[in-house]
């Protein structure tokens, strides 16, 4: 089981994109708890997280996003742009499942 | 070779933007991260689901010139709004105190109930005859509510912090216990604003809305508004979300605005303001994206195509990720220009067709995905919004056009070398 936590401005467009990974992960049969959430909401959502993504528009948050996940031992990043305008759900959920193994 | 070198201009063109944009934004990105100012921009939002279900009972009002039964019950319709709309000061003083006391780890519960107990103490000194003016919980109310609620929540982090609090033995439950521990500072905060309100007899209320209605009147205009929107779309063409980046300055003067003109509709004076949130998002993306979408989908590239119809669905709700993004408009040195100015032109223009009455003012809230065409409508109860709105549409076309029809060409060039490499 992963847990994957995507934060933008509202969690709006997001949530289009939590769709297409839990499509794609359904597909691969990867157990996964994919959800989108307002960056505002961040420290409330990182129990048991494995990995933080984050909307190419809210990177202006990146910093404040490293300093509460990286205590927590928890990676994170930015969605490439080209992947997150096409939601691409399989190529983030390999983006994500690679930023875990970096760990 | 040429066209490598002229890729390698135009990438170092969008980056020098790029980071001349940052420089500009992160002082805005700092300031809107101040506790304070994230809290007071949360706890004003939380508040919209209740202006916008206050505003559903506001169109009724509309309604009632088409069906006149509604009319026997207009009386009651209104005392919703009253409650909604012009209760936002009392709202927003218990959500902002409890979005600061989160932020700065106090109990929040507490933190939202000292903001109310601020407010209270600092708008009224006298309740003996069993009743309230509701009249500082409308808009008048807000920027009072803001300011109780931060400096109130901030004492009680100060007591805390200073652990001036009362103790009990570790045998007490520690719910019982938490009550107990604030009692000083709960006191404290009640004696500071009995003691400005009751003692002194200063009327803060009255203070801070002299200071701030300049400030919200010279916001409300032609040039501030077009430049606010300027920098809104020069954020977004480097892919950055610049309302949200900008809405810790925004988000006071938007929920004001609509609460004013509310307040004016509903007692029949005229409406003071132009700019709201949702006069914004009624015109923003209809002048600066839609035109774009049009030429996507009307385009011989089958890449545009594809991009232009997968982008429509979501931006018809206002939410432009896929095609700034996907196609991308983002970085993009030919479609960067268009964009900005398309917007900015088509907010000055929307603007000013409000400000000379072409178009009625917004008093109605409603979600910011309600399609834009809609939304215009229905904000104003105005049906000119929908000419208006054609206009800034088909000025942001010709605008596309010269700049469209460069990349377009460059693309098909490259879709058809990549066809060749095919074969």
């Amino acid at each position: 089981m992963i847990t994957i936590r995507l934060f933008c401005s509202a969690g709006m467009s997001t949530s289009l994109l939590v769709t297409k990974m839990q499509d794609a992960a359904r597909q691969r049969g990867i157990e996964a708890d994919i959800s989108a959430h307002p960056e505002s909401q961040m420290q409330k959502n990182l129990e048991n997280v494995d990995v933080v993504l984050l909307g190419p528009q809210a990177r202006f948050v990146f910093e404040k996003t490293k300093k509460l996940c990286e205590p927590k031992g928890i990676p994170a990043a930015v969605i490439p742009m080209q992947d997150y305008g096409r939601m691409d759900g399989n190529r983030v959920l390999d983006f994500a499942l690679d930023l875990m193994k970096k760990i | 070779m040429t066209n490598n070198n002229k890729e390698t201009d135009s990438m170092s063109f969008s980056e020098r933007t790029a980071n001349a944009l940052s420089k500009i934004a992160s002082p805005m990105a700092s300031f809107a991260k101040l506790p304070s100012i994230s809290a007071i921009q949360e706890g004003l939002m939380s508040s919209i689901p209740i202006t916008i279900a206050g505003s559903l009972f506001l169109i009724l009002t509309m309604l009632s010139a088409v069906i006149p039964p509604l009319t026997q019950y207009m009386d009651s319709i209104l005392n919703v709004y009253s409650m909604t709309l012009g209760f936002i000061g009392f709202y927003v003083a218990y959500a902002i105190a409890h979005s600061y006391g989160e932020k700065l780890g106090l109990d929040t519960k507490l933190s939202g109930l000292i903001g109310i107990l601020a407010f209270f103490f600092i708008c009224y000194d006298d309740v003996s005859a069993g009743m309230l003016s509701t009249s500082y919980f409308g808009s008048t109310g807000m920027f009072v509510a803001m300011v109780a609620s931060i400096v109130s929540v901030r004492i009680y982090k100060f007591f805390i912090d200073r652990k001036i609090v009362i103790k009990l033995p570790d045998g007490v439950p520690p719910s019982v216990g938490n009550s107990f521990s604030s009692l000083i500072p709960v006191t404290v905060i009640i004696t500071l604003a009995w003691f400005i309100r009751s003692i002194l007899k200063i009327d803060l209320a009255v203070i801070v809305m002299n200071f701030f209605t300049p400030l919200l009147s010279g916001a409300d205009s032609l040039g501030f508004y077009t430049l606010i929107m300027f920098l809104t779309l020069l954020l977004w063409s480097i892919g950055l979300n610049g309302p949200s980046m900008l809405a810790a300055i925004t988000t006071p003067i938007v929920t004001n605005a609509l609460a004013c003109n509310a307040a004016a509709k509903v007692a029949g004076e005229s409406m003071q303001y132009i700019w709201t949130s949702e006069f914004n998002y009624s015109y923003l993306w209809l002048c600066s994206i839609y035109p774009l979408l049009l030429l996507l989908v009307l385009s011989k590239s089958k890449t545009f195509m594809a991009v232009g119809i997968a982008s429509i669905p979501s931006a018809l709700f206002n939410i432009i990720e896929p095609v700034v993004f996907g196609l991308p408009l983002a970085m993009n040195a030919y479609l960067m220009i268009p964009f900005v100015i398309s917007g900015t032109v088509g907010c000055a223009l929307s603007y000013f067709l409000t400000m000379i009455g072409f178009v009625g003012k917004a008093f109605i809230d409603v979600p910011f995905v309600t399609p834009p065409f809609v939304a215009g409508f229905l904000i104003s109860g105005d049906w000119k919004a929908l000419i208006a709105q054609l206009i800034t549409f088909v000025i942001g076309v010709i605008i596309y056009l010269p700049f469209f029809k460069i990349f377009e060409k460059k693309t098909l060039e490259e879709e058809r070398n990549a066809e060749n490499e095919n074969s």
